[in-house]
């Protein structure tokens, strides 16, 4: 193995390391308990369809809890490095900082990648639900993701409230830009005045910038509805190359 | 003594400021189905079972219920109408307007959602026919509406296509007629079953003749 590989597999496997001791597997799996708590509940408080209702509430539960989870203890590591001058012990080594950021990100997108099939596994004691596996494959894509895009404001921003703040900003409005887009020009926005104008073509650009987070893990999938996993997948391949070239020129920027 | 103090005080202002029982207020507006789907990150079988819940529960509130006949009728319909927007799969709205609203209230209230379901049958009388034939039951021997019944069984006749529908589905409407004593009309549609290959067995033909036969037989003398 080349030492410059070498070294990002040792940064991953300290980050995995790091991950384990900072409880973020515990608190993965108290995440998928309690989501799967709520959906028993939702189970025995409805009249009918008691089987769909709670597989339909455990994975809306899960995959949000998830979500924010995992970024909330990505952001909160990293910050940490950075305010402990974790990283520049690091830098010290013959490591530059591209496969310094490279080895943080295998490590957590693995970490991301293992949470989502535990989501996964529950599924499985929901019998006669239809496409248990294009979900989980497709939360784990979702995952990586966000794992990605919480790394890259963490090491932007700097501080824990500002890129947890942002991160959830940004998630939001990539699950429901499209509603947006789609409320906006049902309503005649695109024929209106020039602020709703304005407002229609903000929301257009935005979404350009952020990926289509509906597209991934579709609770519809679970129910019978038609799966497509394909665009989703797509969706994940083109935003964590556009992810990398960002913390590519961020970590320039910043003359690391 | 600062800390007794502080307790104290708290205690004091939990009983002065104790929980005071609120009757239910009105089932307002439910939120508009955009709102509702941006507000659920666009889950929107998940929004449609919490509003069907909300409008379940809502008269049962802290514990205490009210009559259900209490609830505006055209503020449940446009509960039920955002829940079966969100999730048009969904069985549970149709179950609640059928056995939960449409069997209590005055017969205004019944029949405002008894109508409410043959509108939502129409549009996918293949997957809602089980409860538009509730409906016929509740309208013949609930409401005492006949003709509501007829409509409504008529409307199963017509509009159901799946072949896996029952075909005492299809065959309702004749049944119907036939317990109202229209020999006619049942001939009429038994002819129509017969000539769109809707009966599927001879014992289905005897039995349905027989129906008919009952209706048009003498009384016996006393």
């Amino acid at each position: 193995m080349l030492p410059g590989a070498r070294a990002i597999a040792g940064l991953a496997r300290l980050t995995l390391l790091e991950a384990r001791r900072t409880a973020v597997g515990k608190s993965a799996i108290a995440a998928i308990g309690i989501a799967l708590c709520l959906a028993l509940f939702m189970e025995r408080i409805v009249l009918t369809e008691q089987a769909r209702a709670a597989v339909v509430a455990y994975a809306v539960i899960v995959r949000l809890g998830l979500v924010l989870l995992i970024a909330q203890a990505i952001i909160a590591n990293t910050v940490r490095d950075l305010n402990e001058r974790v990283v520049e012990h690091f830098l010290a080594l013959p490591l530059t900082r591209l496969q310094y950021a490279i080895g943080k990100w295998l490590g957590w997108a693995a970490v991301a990648a293992v949470s989502a099939i535990a989501a996964g596994l529950p599924l499985l004691g929901f019998v006669g639900t239809s496409g248990r596996l294009a979900w989980t494959l497709s939360f784990g894509v979702e995952a990586v993701v966000v794992a990605s895009l919480a790394l890259l404001l963490a090491l932007a921003l700097g501080r824990v409230v500002t890129a947890m703040l942002a991160f959830c900003c940004l998630y939001l409005f990539a699950r429901i830009s499209y509603l947006l887009l789609l409320l906006g020009n049902n309503m005649g926005a695109s024929e209106g005045s020039a602020v709703e104008r304005f407002d229609v073509f903000y929301i257009q650009i935005a979404s350009y910038l952020l990926p289509r987070m509906d597209r991934f893990a579709e609770t519809a999938w679970l129910t019978g509805g038609t799966i497509r996993f394909g665009p989703g997948l797509l969706q994940g391949v083109i935003y964590l190359a556009l992810l990398g070239a960002v913390a590519n020129l961020e970590l320039r920027r910043k003359q690391f | 003594m600062l800390l007794c103090a502080c307790l104290a005080a708290n205690v004091l202002f939990q009983r002065l400021n104790a929980p005071a029982w609120t009757d239910v207020g009105d089932l307002e507006t439910p939120p508009r189905l955009e709102l509702a789907r941006a507000a659920s990150l666009g889950e929107d079988t998940f929004a449609g079972y919490l509003a069907v819940l909300f409008l379940q529960n809502f008269n049962v509130s802290l514990g205490r219920a009210t009559p259900v006949a209490a609830m505006d009728r055209s503020a449940v319909i446009r509960w039920l109408d955002l829940s079966t927007d969100l999730d048009g799969d969904s069985r549970y709205p149709l179950l609640l307007a059928a056995r939960h609203f449409a069997e209590t209230g005055t017969p205004e209230q019944r029949r405002c959602m008894l109508d409410w379901i043959y509108q939502r049958f129409q549009e996918r009388p293949n997957e809602r026919w089980p409860w538009l034939v509730h409906a016929v039951f509740a309208g013949r021997h609930m409401l005492h509406d006949d003709a509501l019944a007829e409509t409504y069984a008529a409307a199963l006749r017509t509009r159901v296509t799946d072949p896996k529908a029952p075909s005492w589905v299809l065959q309702m409407d004749l049944l119907l007629r036939a317990d109202l004593g229209e020999a006619e009309d049942a001939r009429t549609i038994l002819a129509g079953l017969i000539d769109a290959g809707q009966i599927r067995s001879p014992g289905e033909l005897k039995f349905l003749v027989s129906r008919i036969a009952a209706v048009e037989a003498p009384l016996p003398k006393l």
